[in-house]
């Protein structure tokens, strides 16, 4: 019987230690990867819409979780407001759906004049060689300068080969961002 | 035991891939490309050393029935803490290695390590013996990596040499049609039994010769 408690002792000893040097560094790392998560994003909106020079979240589906909103447009994320100087820019709406692999996490820009400026896959869970060519500008370039008024229809994108299911879930991701634009963004006055 | 002997142990003869054929899951599931293979190998030297200089400290002090949970605890601690400080501190290395980090905790190499070498070794020797074998890991697993992009996409780490596409001069076949199923599930094990086999065969004719 005493044997047992010895054992037992010495593991708690060690996942005691264990759980207390992994709740130290993340005391340490927690601010850091907030961070890195930030500036991660802010470089994607960046990059699909350029001349914005600051971000206002103006939707969150965290936040607004049992609104009707997000029960309206399960697949956007995030919407955020962007800025240049002090004239809006445009709108990048961070845009989740399921594809061949899992969640495929995209970021949509759209500007004021209505038009797709750009998108970036954020996270991906594709078969590398085929659906993960989706990352490539050769791709993605494709939504560019399309116009934001109607559906991106299927057969304006050539497919990624062997990756159909990749290239529609992009696409209806692209038109999950232009249905929220219409309807909340330029409907709901939000050009003003 | 000299540390040099140790060190060569888990890249030839003691190959964890090729010889010890240990850790196949992460092994068969991530060489669909080269970068991938050296990825996750990198990521498994660091918490295979960690992981063995640990256990080699604690030896006296993990009682011989609990030493797997213990180990276990060890481990999955490491990789975690190497998962925090890299996100935070190190965002490229980060996001090229971030995802076979949590990997490492189901590699059976790294507890097969704790129990076989470290728990009877010192921590220094433990420590090498994790190098050694991190770097024989990602040998087979970039090398395995290497052939099925090439074959399945025509590229290597990334860069397209064979087929369509390809960079002007350095085109071999321009014509090659690439074998997609190279890089889905079963070329993973159409590619590991041939170099197991290749290897096998080679080792075997050593050996003759040795006799």
């Amino acid at each position: 019987m005493p044997d047992i408690f010895k054992l037992g002792f010495k593991l708690f000893v060690i996942t005691v230690v264990a759980a207390f040097a992994l709740s130290i560094t993340n005391m340490f790392t927690e601010q850091p990867i907030l961070d890195q998560i930030k500036a991660a994003n802010e470089i994607a909106q960046k990059d699909v819409l350029a001349n914005a020079e600051h971000f206002d979240s103006i939707y969150s589906y965290d936040d607004d979780i049992s609104t009707n909103e997000s029960e309206e447009y399960p697949m956007v994320l995030e919407v955020h407001k962007a800025y240049n100087e002090s004239r809006i820019s445009g709108y990048t709406l961070k845009i989740a759906n399921m594809a061949y692999g899992g969640e495929l996490i995209l970021i949509v820009g759209i500007n004021v004049d209505g038009t797709v400026e750009g998108i970036r896959i954020m996270q991906h869970k594709e078969t590398p060689g085929l659906g993960a060519n989706a990352q490539k500008p050769k791709f993605y370039d494709q939504y560019v300068d399309k116009t934001a008024q109607t559906h991106i229809d299927s057969d304006e994108v050539s497919v990624i080969s062997g990756a159909t299911i990749t290239t529609n879930a992009v696409t209806a991701s692209v038109n999950a961002a232009i249905d929220y634009y219409n309807s909340e963004l330029v409907a709901g006055g939000g050009n003003q | 035991m000299k540390i040099k002997d140790i060190l060569s142990n888990g890249i030839v003869k003691e190959n964890p891939i090729f010889r010890l054929v240990l850790g196949m899951c992460p092994t068969l599931a991530v060489t669909t490309a080269a970068i991938n293979g050296l990825g996750m190998g990198i990521a498994v030297i660091f918490v295979l050393s960690l992981s063995n200089l640990a256990i080699a400290l604690l030896k006296d002090f993990i009682p011989e029935k609990v030493r797997i949970p213990a180990y276990i605890v060890i481990i999955a601690g490491f990789v975690t803490v190497v998962d925090m400080v890299m996100h935070a501190f190190t965002p490229a290395l980060y996001e090229a290695l971030g995802l076979f980090i949590p990997l490492i905790v189901v590699n059976c190499i790294i507890l097969a390590r704790a129990e076989s070498f470290a728990s009877k070794n010192k921590p220094l020797h433990s420590f090498m013996d994790g190098v050694g074998m991190g770097i024989g890991f990602t040998l087979a697993l970039t090398l395995l990596g290497m052939i099925r992009e090439l074959l399945g996409a025509g590229s290597l780490f990334g860069i397209q040499v064979l087929g369509e596409g390809t960079i002007s001069g350095i085109s071999i076949l321009g014509s090659f049609e690439p074998a997609i199923i190279m890089i889905l599930p079963p070329g993973a094990f159409f590619t590991l039994g041939l170099v197991l086999a290749l290897i096998n065969k080679i080792t075997d004719k050593k050996s003759e010769k040795q006799a």
